[in-house]
């Protein structure tokens, strides 16, 4: 690099030259040509005289047109699709007696409908037709998150139709053809859900007459969803007459149906029976090929108690589904609330044998068919212990050694009862002190050496036993770069690693581990992203992922000698998280998601020879990051299975299971497994800290007090942010982060809290990250800020019950421009206003339309201020805006807070230079007042309150770390926040294979029969 | 600084911000790297899109010196990223480089206006510079930036001195460049 000498005489002209080419001001350059003393001076001038010219175009560059938004609302239409009514009919889903389901588009509400068209025409009002008619009344009457949503019912042009929220998930059967027999504690989960969907199916005076394992969905994110109330009848008009007419699968009918007798709530229970019966066995208490067989085998008595077919189950379960299945329906539940009590009360005690026996195939809470839910967590603390624990893990550490995460020290700080889930003794944990790493790497089979790559992007290794590091790579300043994926040999002489070389392409190099002789190994058109992952025993092959061009995925061996790459197995996207190659070479394990709308991966394995794949473990839980034993005879993985993400081994022999997974660690908290040595240590990330949402009530009139908080969420502790209340008071939606790695597209779920039952449902809107949910005043829609799935950034309209995305607002256009910066609901709440930094504020509808500017940023004197996302806050009564953020025209580092009312001049109540930074604002529910975080250093955020007014700001009485997205309740009584911050370390886990023998089948595996 | 540590602790909301932040610029500035014929194949903006998405996937792991390496950084993944586009539309012929009004059209409105041996000068010695020097003449050469956002993502004390930072790194990098004529 050259520095330019002190003495140099044209110095003062070379300066001046480029004050003016950084300004943008004209220069003569041909006179100051010919005033230079050199003729190096002059070519450094003609040099100037380029980057003048670089500058200029880019100054110059045009300002391109902004998007069309309507276009951008108006999704999924596809031209030439047969319409019925505004309904546009995009693909047949289904075939019924009745009639066809089809996926449809509403033109209207720009949203995914499921639609039921009935095939033949009503000719003179046929029975058929005003069934159907009939069962859109009904439902419209019944509102429930696990009963499908009816959105209307018509006959257009002659054709009866009915159309509902789409449900995008499977059902229950074919849930059961996947994965086999449910466990018990799933079925009850199963059972809870039915039951309270039918409750409210009964409460509304209906029966359901259909209840089968086709007719209950469960939705990705494990929402349950009661379908098809195509047989449904009013339990008062008139039974008795209609009784005899036989409706609804006969396997599940309920035997005095048989005979002639009308059906009852407790023919609706039978049925239940009969599900939850087929869910954990597969088959039915009474079979039959026909309607007659069957007839005439419940007329003889013929069934199969559920204890032939399953002993091993809970006896109390048994016992209920026996009670439902009662032939007689006097002796049955007298209503779905009994029959859904008693199963409560099974799930109690299996919890409760759980945690001494068999808690790890526990994968349900109470509350719902969640299959993922952990257990119930109560704050019953006060705010000091809140303060306490978010203070950070190093109190935690100085409690206990083994309670190393920050989330495992909360529990139980606040649950009260020991952890039962606490590692085997002989699992210890330790935590290492990383050098600055930009990634980390796999440790060495050894367990000496651990890759990673600096900071400066250069390969380096370090010891684990002396802590000495040492650099590989040179690159200098140059852009090259070594990559995110590294994999050291067997005898740790060599090191596999992916480089990014000048020209932007990813290499698979090696280089030896003294850093001589690094030599390019693949480097291919056709893929995007080559990974090392493992070597083969005798360092002859390295095992790689191929992240392909046309975004597929390659798993294969590459040849250290020939470059030779043979590829065992094909995958579609996303990249496994971890692939693992058997000690003697003949199988590879990896996760990866059974469908593509799945967040959730299971194991599977694939035969090197032939790629011949299956699946190891399936399971409705999260099944990743697999790892061979040394010895080959087990595959250690990470499940969340339990509640939490923990650790679990599989035996195996010949590339199958020989028997059930086995409890590791049930709690390791949210980590990220980077390799196992043949010692059996195991070395992992954790992500140490959590973030959560939390209620806390205001106790003071004008909202500037702050009472207890208490935090939202009983499961999925430590992932949750983003809080925000419905308008009604009555819900909380916030986001939960349930994937083991955040950056899953689908790893976010849209939560909907009911605050007043304390139920929950779980929305997944097809986007691939979203914050911020913000409810329409009718509470239907939820406005978030995220990337959809091809990673376009911008706002989307949430459907508050489905979850689909029916309106977007991308933040730049197709062509680049910043469209939309910030968005807000109107103070109708059914329209948005948005801004452009610089420019000003805008209306429009929610759905097209052009924007309308009602606030102009230059002539209110705002053009300067950039507003920050969380910080663009609409008043109560929609009169004022309040937003923080840079302004152009103070020094850096310097934020303000201001207040416009639309008939005022704009105020600035609160200005902070860092450190301090607002991380968060929101109106006080009376408008006469803010709350805003105030963040003081890296950890300390405080809650604080001014007079829009003005006037000095006050402290509200809460400090969290991490303290941020304040929301207060439309009532002013109470406030929602999200806390905490994340962080990671590196942690290992020694003599993970050298442990006592545990027993603890588990049944969720491949061939889960008895 | 703190955004960037804040999006790097896996805070969405920082993540977000810095998006909005740095895509509109890496947008505009991109209309002036690609060929128009190319842009005819690729949506430019979609691949600006795409990879500053892609980075930030990785943020996490990202060297944290501050806001100005990582709007260097994502120059750098773009420029690649566009190099590569225009490597592959060079192997596929479109229906864009036959039609006869934009055939001739191959240079990149930044080389129309300084060459394109110039350009690649400019870039070679670009690349060989500090990396402070890099950020400060991306920042404000091709970026547009403020003396005072320079300031902020370059952590210097005041907007003045990052506008000296600038005028000193511009001299040093015109002297890199001689050094190749």
């Amino acid at each position: 690099m050259t520095e330019i000498s002190e003495e140099a005489p044209d110095d003062a002209q070379l300066n001046a030259i480029s004050k003016a080419v950084s300004a943008g001001t004209p220069v003569d350059w041909a006179a100051e040509e010919c005033r230079a003393g050199t003729a190096e001076a002059r070519a450094t001038i003609r040099e100037l005289r380029v980057i003048a010219g670089v500058s200029a175009l880019h100054r110059s560059l045009p300002a391109i047109e902004s998007a069309d938004p309507s276009a951008e609302g108006r999704r999924g239409v596809e031209q030439g699709a047969p319409m019925w009514g505004p309904l546009r009919l995009l693909e047949q889903i289904g075939r019924g007696s009745f009639g066809d389901v089809f996926r449809a588009w509403d033109t209207r509400l720009d949203r995914e409908v499921a639609l039921k068209l009935l095939r033949a025409h009503p000719a003179g009002g046929s029975g058929v037709a005003s069934i159907v008619l009939g069962e859109g009344r009904l439902l419209a009457r019944v509102r429930h998150p696990n009963v499908v949503t009816v959105h209307g019912a018509d006959c257009v042009d002659g054709v009866v139709g009915l159309w509902m929220e789409f449900i995008h998930g499977c059902t229950l059967e074919e849930l059961l053809l996947q994965q086999g027999p449910l466990s018990a504690p799933e079925a009850l989960a199963v059972g809870l859900d039915v039951c309270r969907a039918l409750s409210v199916v009964h409460h509304a005076g209906m029966l359901h007459r259909d209840i089968k394992s086709q007719n209950v969905m469960r939705e990705a994110g494990g929402r349950l969803v009661l379908m098809d109330f195509g047989t449904g009848r009013e339990i008062s008009e008139g039974s008795s007459s209609r009784g005899t007419e036989i409706s609804g699968t006969p396997l599940y009918l309920a035997p005095e149906l048989f005979v002639g007798r009308p059906a009852t709530v407790q023919s609706d229970l039978y049925s239940v029976g009969v599900l939850l019966y087929h869910l954990v066995s597969g088959s039915y208490p009474v079979q039959g090929t026909s309607f007659a067989e069957l007839a005439d085998a419940h007329a003889r008595g013929v069934r199969k108690l559920l204890r032939d077919a399953r002993p091993e189950l809970p006896a109390a379960f048994l016992d209920v589904v026996e009670r439902a299945l009662e032939p007689d329906p006097e002796k049955r539940f007298t209503s779905t609330g009994a029959l859904e009590r008693a199963l409560a009360k099974v799930m109690i005690g299996v919890h409760a044998a759980g945690a001494h026996r068999t808690a790890l195939e526990v994968p349900s809470s109470m509350h719902g068919p969640r299959w993922r839910r952990g257990r119930k967590f109560k704050v019953v603390a006060a705010a000091a212990c809140i303060v306490t624990a978010a203070l950070g893990y190093a109190v935690a550490l100085k409690v206990s050694g083994t309670k190393h995460m920050f989330g495992t020290a909360a529990r139980n700080l606040s649950s009260g009862p020991p952890d039962a889930r606490s590692p085997a003794p002989d699992l210890q944990t330790r935590r290492i002190r990383l050098p600055d790493a930009m990634y980390t790497g796999r440790p060495s089979p050894d367990g000496r050496l651990l890759s990673y790559v600096t900071l400066e992007g250069n390969l380096a290794l370090f010891d684990l036993e002396s802590g000495e590091t040492r650099r590989l790579t040179n690159k200098g300043d140059s852009a090259e770069s070594a990559e995110s994926q590294m994999a050291i040999s067997p005898d740790s002489r060599w090191l596999a690693y992916t480089w990014a070389a000048l020209d932007g392409a990813f290499e698979l190099r090696v280089i030896q581990t003294d850093g001589k002789s690094p030599r390019v190994l693949l480097r291919r058109n056709d893929v995007d992203f080559p990974m090392p992952v493992a070597w083969s025993g005798d360092g002859s092959h390295l095992l790689v992922v191929l992240e392909m061009k046309r975004k597929d995925i390659e798993i294969a061996l590459v040849s250290l000698d020939s470059g030779r790459v043979d590829v065992i197995r094909s995958l579609r996207a996303p990249v496994p998280r971890q692939v693992s190659l058997s000690p003697d070479g003949a199988f590879v394990v990896y996760d990866h998601p059974a469908t593509a709308e799945s967040a959730d991966r299971d194991i599977f394995i694939a035969r090197v020879s032939d790629g011949h794949e299956e699946r190891l473990v399936t399971h409705p839980a999260n099944d990743l990051f697999p790892f061979w034993s040394a010895a080959g005879d087990e595959i250690i993985f990470s499940s969340d299975r339990a509640g939490s993400l923990g650790l679990w081994a599989l035996p195996v022999s010949s590339g199958r299971a020989a028997g059930g997974p086995v409890a590791l660690h049930r709690d390791l908290g949210r980590f990220y497994p980077l390799g196992l040595t043949e010692a059996g240590t195991l070395y992992y990330m954790l992500q140490t800290g959590m973030v959560d949402v939390y209620t806390a009530p205001l106790v003071s009139p004008r909202s500037d007090r702050v009472g207890i908080p208490e935090a939202v969420s009983s499961t999925f502790v430590g992932s949750n942010n983003s809080s925000s209340w419905s308008p009604d008071a009555r819900f909380l939606a916030y986001v939960s982060v349930r994937g083991a790695v955040d950056t899953d597209p689908f790893s976010r779920v849209l939560a909907i809290r009911n605050v007043v039952d304390g139920t929950e449902r779980l929305l997944h809107p097809p986007l691939a990250f979203f914050i911020a949910p913000r409810w329409s005043h009718d509470s239907r829609t939820i406005l978030v800020r995220g990337t959809d799935l091809d990673g376009r950034a911008g706002s989307f309209l949430v459907d508050a019950v489905t979850g689909a995305v029916h309106g977007t607002m991308l933040a730049t256009s197709v062509r680049g421009q910043t469209a939309v910066g910030n968005v807000a609901w109107s103070p109708g709440g059914d329209r948005l206003w948005f801004d452009r930094p610089g420019v000003g504020l805008f209306e429009r509808a929610t759905v097209g339309g052009t924007p309308k500017k009602i606030l102009d940023y230059a002539a209110e004197g705002l053009a300067s201020i950039v507003p920050q996302p969380e910080g663009f806050r609409v008043s109560p009564n929609g009169r004022a805006l309040a937003f923080y953020g840079t302004d152009k025209n103070t020094g850096p580092g310097v934020t303000v807070l201001k207040v416009k009312f639309f008939e005022d001049p704009s105020r600035e109540l609160v200005r902070l230079t860092r450190p301090d930074v607002f991380t968060s604002l929101a109106w006080a529910a009376d408008g006469t007042g803010l709350l805003y975080s105030r963040r003081a250093n890296q950890s300390a955020t405080s809650l604080w309150w001014i007079s829009t007014g003005g006037g000095e700001p006050r402290q509200a009485g809460l400090t969290l770390n991490g303290l941020r997205g304040l929301d207060v309740r439309s009532d002013g009584r109470a406030l929602t926040f999200t806390a905490g911050a994340p962080k990671y370390e590196l942690w290992k886990m020694d003599n993970l294979l050298s442990r006592p023998p545990a027993p603890n089948p588990e049944p969720q595996t491949r061939n889960p029969e008895p | 600084m703190a955004l960037l540590a804040q999006a790097q602790a896996g805070n969405a909301a920082a993540r977000d911000i810095l998006i909005a932040r740095y895509l509109p610029r890496l947008q505009r500035w991109a209309t002036g790297r690609l060929p128009r014929w190319a842009r005819a194949v690729s949506e430019t903006q979609d691949v600006v899109q795409e990879t500053v998405i892609q980075t930030f996937k990785r943020i996490e792991a990202f060297d944290a010196r501050g806001e100005g390496a990582l709007q260097a950084y994502l120059r750098q993944g773009v420029l690649n990223r566009i190099r590569d586009e225009i490597r592959k539309a060079q192997r596929r012929p479109s229906l864009a480089t036959l039609d006869p009004r934009v055939a001739h059209d191959g240079a990149s409105p930044l080389e129309e206006a300084i060459g394109r041996e110039a350009v690649d000068r400019y870039e070679r010695a670009l690349a060989r510079m500090r990396p402070e020097d890099r950020e400060a003449i991306v920042a404000r050469i091709e970026m547009g930036c403020s003396n005072q956002e320079i300031a902020a993502a370059l952590g210097k004390p005041s907007a003045n001195a990052a506008r000296m930072a600038v005028e000193r790194a511009l001299v040093r990098l015109a002297n890199e460049m001689r050094k190749e004529t």
